[in-house]
């Protein structure tokens, strides 16, 4: 059966990288973990989370681009690779933005809650822990 | 088609081409796979840390830095071995493969050997969540921020949180790791008979593949959860 | 494959070659290890089923008197967990597609046959912790495993299905990694992306959502499994974690999974629609592009499951008007099969009559749930049976009449045989009244407020009930009959041609069933669903020549 499919190397052409460029990734990688901890001592305000996911990314991108070879592969493996950092992103900042906006839309009080403080003033219901709103069953 | 190939070309496969490229692209896919798998977690450390950064901030003072810096140069080191392998393994230089996936397994096993006294010193000091956890907020921290009992309560319940996402998550990167070791010990053999050369590398290119991306959530996992303690009691 | 064509014997095809029970189990043919799945999944749809007679025999009355509360929780527990993760999950990828796929991308196997095979064997322990754990007592937190009800409060068997549940996941993660680099890497000479046939196209998104959202249930059930057994703390309120998270994580994976459900029998109802309309499909890129969109829009639309529990208001809001666009690429679905069928031949052949079943069906449960993304309207029909009916409308209305309708497509395929055709579809006719009797009164009574997952009711929801467990009589009768027939056809059956429907897509090339490496001659690839081409008039003629007139399945 002649296939055909997606030839990102056609030939027997297979990338063999030189090991002083491994080398060179090599000290980039320690010399960058060395950088995250001194500067994980260091107070720069707002920015400390930044500059320590800012180094582990590049560090990862090293990785990901010169020991992981994605630099001379294909166009589908870097599909892959977007496509998988994308979803994380997608995972993360979604989640994220409920817990981010809890503060900026205040249910409004019910005439419920209005009922069931007073239940509370008179003394007939105990006021409810602020975790008893949790982990309810729902679902579709 | 049927005859003239050595045993190492599957026969669905029509040429090594073929074969290569459904390899390694059945391999990113499940990369992708573990990214979300691991990503699972990354969310959940992320909600919780942007929400109770001070406390997370004092329970991460409590691991230990020099050790996972030794970790991650380790793994890092273990990377450039791997690597090194994988580019032995196109040229079919037996004896090299070898060697380098021999330093690959002694490195990765360095690595758990730290682990392993990184968790001991854990279970000494009772700060495996469960049961049996303790977790004290020091004086020194209570003043230097003007805590109150009720704060340090609540910042020792918090501290167990973020000891179960320490140990969920490293736990499942060494458990990646104890199985990345087993596949490379396996893989000796094949490296062994000269099975290995441009043509037929996939299983040495997978596992290397495999083996970077461990080092990949490493070192994401260093700064997350060993680094942000260091600064925070620092500059404050 | 030249090698193949020398040694091909007409007589010998990938059934009939061995039938040891050691070539079964051991069988890395992905035609094989369909049937293998065909078999589980079908065992597994009756267990389900049987829980679904239990929950509507209890439903007759009021009164809870056939089980327990505690039981009743179990019963509706077992059954979500069996039909959802071990029949509608695997049905048609690991069935269908497992067959499909690399017939219709004309390659000789799926690019991994071991991981195939594993990906059975992997299904196949989820299945026997699911059975153990139904055999020690069951499980009672709902399929949806929510914390801390499942990592704290509840004492039944909810690790064993925990860890089947997340065994599970590899195996669907196996299959969808296995299409998406077969459907990449091994399409046939010419075979380029624009001539895939558009259940190749529903493979691939599926796979997508398979391979990049399974593994974040499988994480978080973990998670929360860590929390029951080893006592970690993540999602524990008494530590300040938030079971809203739990929430959050399970459904990123759990949504998309709806999709993983119906996406496939998009793909299946595409293939039917145009070989029964005898027509070019029409919008071939915009029903393929849709498939794609389905699975990336699905990632982004969860949290519409939790409007209730107390997320923000704002994300609410997001989230609603993020799943209101889904109703986008679905409608072009629609809209394209109807513009197909319009001023085609239509021949109202069984499989047909599942797939314009589905398009009534699904237009219902789609539209639903619009409704349900408005989140006003939510807030008061959560938890009600206006939801049980909208997601059964979608699954069963949708997934299983795709399923069924693909299994009554590709039958003489997979067996050689043709099956009885009037009987067929009687029983097509079955599900479609029975399923509506069940399902449409369950929207009236959530309308009117009836709540889920209670064993007993107010006298005054009664009538619709009954209605209701009337309806399921008919509709199991619908899936029963099948059953029977199409194992009579396999040793009855009349022996199949290649191409019994006339249809345009190149696994109708080969010989039913097809030989051990799926072509015996290269497949001639056209434009899809070509249906003027040179090809199939020669094709249909031939089958004229061969075939009794009344036999013609052509309309």
């Amino acid at each position: 059966m002649s296939s055909h499919g997606d030839h990102t190397n056609p030939g027997h052409q297979v990338h063999v990288s030189s090991t002083s460029m491994y080398l060179t990734i090599l000290g980039a990688l320690i010399v960058l973990t060395g950088l995250t901890v001194w500067v994980a001592f260091q107070d720069l305000g707002w920015a400390n989370d930044i500059v320590a996911l800012g180094i582990a990314f590049t560090k990862a991108t090293l990785v990901v681009l010169f020991f992981m070879h994605v630099k001379y592969s294909g166009r589908i493996i870097k599909f892959v690779v977007l496509c998988a950092v994308s979803w994380l992103f997608v995972m993360l900042s979604l989640t994220y933005i409920d817990y981010g906006s809890r503060d900026i839309i205040k249910p409004a009080a019910t005439p419920v809650d209005a009922e069931y403080q007073d239940l509370v003033d008179r003394g007939y219901a105990k006021k409810a822990k602020a975790s008893a709103s949790h982990g309810k069953e729902t679902g579709h | 088609m049927a005859n003239g190939h050595s045993t190492t070309l599957h026969h669905h496969f029509e040429s090594y081409d073929q074969q290569r490229n459904a390899s390694s692209l059945g391999m990113w896919f499940f990369l992708a796979q573990e990214v979300m798998f691991f990503g699972g977690l990354f969310t959940a450390y992320m909600i919780y840390r942007t929400q109770n950064g001070l406390d997370f901030a004092v329970a991460s003072s409590h691991l230990n830095i020099p050790l996972g810096a030794l970790n991650t140069a380790i793994l890092i080191a273990s990377s450039f071995t791997m690597a090194m392998a994988v580019k032995k393994s196109v040229l079919a230089q037996r004896k090299a493969i070898v060697g380098y996936l021999i330093l690959t397994l002694i490195l990765g096993c360095g690595f758990l050997v730290v682990k392993y006294f990184e968790y001991a010193e854990k279970f000494e000091h009772n700060t495996v969540p469960g049961s049996s956890f303790e977790f004290h907020v020091e004086p020194e921290l209570i003043a230097q921020y003007d805590l109150s009992p009720e704060r340090v309560v609540t910042m020792e319940k918090r501290a167990e949180i973020f000891f179960s996402l320490y140990f969920m998550m490293t736990g499942l990167h060494a458990l990646h790791m104890v199985i990345g070791v087993g596949i490379g010990i396996w893989l000796m053999f094949p490296a062994m008979a000269g099975k290995f050369n441009m043509d037929y590398h996939n299983p040495v290119e997978n596992f290397g593949l495999y083996w970077h991306f461990v080092d990949l959530v490493w070192i994401f996992l260093f700064p997350l959860l060993y680094l942000l303690g260091g600064n925070a009691l620092a500059g404050g | 494959m030249s090698a193949h064509a020398e040694s091909y014997d007409p007589n010998v095809n990938y059934l009939n070659r061995d039938w040891s029970l050691k070539s079964w189990l051991l069988t890395l043919d992905h035609k094989r290890i369909a049937w293998l799945y065909l078999i589980s999944v079908s065992v597994f749809f009756a267990i389900g089923g049987f829980f679904a007679m239990l929950i509507r025999m209890e439903l007759l009355t009021p009164q809870g008197d056939l089980l327990s509360p505690d039981t009743y929780n179990r019963v509706f527990t077992q059954h979500g967990v069996v039909m959802i993760f071990l029949f509608l999950i695997p049905s048609i990828p690991a069935v269908l597609g497992n067959f499909l796929v690399p017939l219709m991308v004309g390659a000789v196997d799926v690019a991994f046959p071991r991981l195939n095979l594993l990906s059975w064997y992997i299904y196949t322990v989820a299945g026997i912790l699911v059975i153990l754990a139904l055999i020690t007592g069951g499980v009672d937190t709902g399929w949806t495993f929510y914390t801390p009800l499942s990592s704290t409060y509840a004492n039944s068997q909810v690790m064993l299905v925990a860890i089947a549940v997340f065994v599970n996941g590899f195996a669907s993660i196996l299959t969808g990694l296995n299409f998406l680099v077969t459907i990449h890497t091994m399409r046939a000479k010419n075979l380029t992306w624009g001539k895939l046939p558009l259940f190749i196209w529903a493979m691939y998104a599926t796979s997508l959502i398979n391979v990049l959202g399974t593994p974040v249930v499988a994480i978080t059930l973990l998670m929360a499994g860590a929390e029951r057994v080893l006592g970690l703390g993540i999602f524990d309120p008494a530590l300040g974690g938030d079971p809203i998270l739990f929430q959050h994580l399970f459904w990123f994976y759990s949504h998309p999974a709806v999709y993983i459900m119906i996406l496939p029998a998009f793909g299946v109802i595409s293939e039917l629609i145009a070989a029964f309309s005898r027509k070019k499909i029409f919008g071939y890129t915009f029903i393929a592009a849709s498939s794609v969109g389905i699975a990336i829009l699905g990632f982004i639309v969860w949290a519409h499951h939790m409007f209730t529990t107390g997320m923000s208001a704002y994300a609410a809001t997001v989230f609603s008007a993020l799943t209101m666009l889904i109703a986008v690429p679905t409608a072009v679905k629609v809209i394209n099969w109807t513009a197909t069928m319009y001023q085609g031949s239509v021949s109202w052949e069984t499989p047909m009559l599942y797939a314009v079943g589905f398009l009534g069906l699904f237009l219902i449960g789609g539209l639903t749930g619009v409704m349900l993304a408005t989140l006003g309207l939510d807030i008061h029909v959560h938890d009600t049976y206006f939801v049980v009916a909208h997601f059964h409308y979608v699954m069963v209305g949708g997934a299983i009449m795709g399923f069924l309708g693909g299994i009554h497509y590709w039958w003489p395929k997979m067996t050689g045989r043709l099956y009885n055709g009037s009987i067929s579809k009687v029983s097509a006719i079955l599900v479609f009244v029975g399923f509506n009797l069940t399902f449409f009164p369950q929207f009236l009574l959530g309308y009117m407020g009836m709540p889920r997952r209670y064993h007993a009711y107010p006298e005054e929801f009664q009538a619709l009930n009954v209605f209701s467990t009337a309806g399921a009589t008919v509709l199991g009768l619908g899936y029963i009959l099948p059953a029977f027939y199409l194992t009579y056809s396999l040793f009855k059956g009349e022996k199949a041609p290649a191409n019994p429907w006339g249809a345009m897509s190149i696994e109708w090339q080969t010989p039913s069933p097809p030989p051990l490496h799926n072509f015996v001659t290269p497949p001639v690839i056209t434009e899809p669903y070509d249906y003027e081409h040179e090809l199939i008039k020669e094709q249909i003629a031939e089958l004229k020549k061969h075939v009794k007139p009344q036999e013609v399945p052509l309309g």
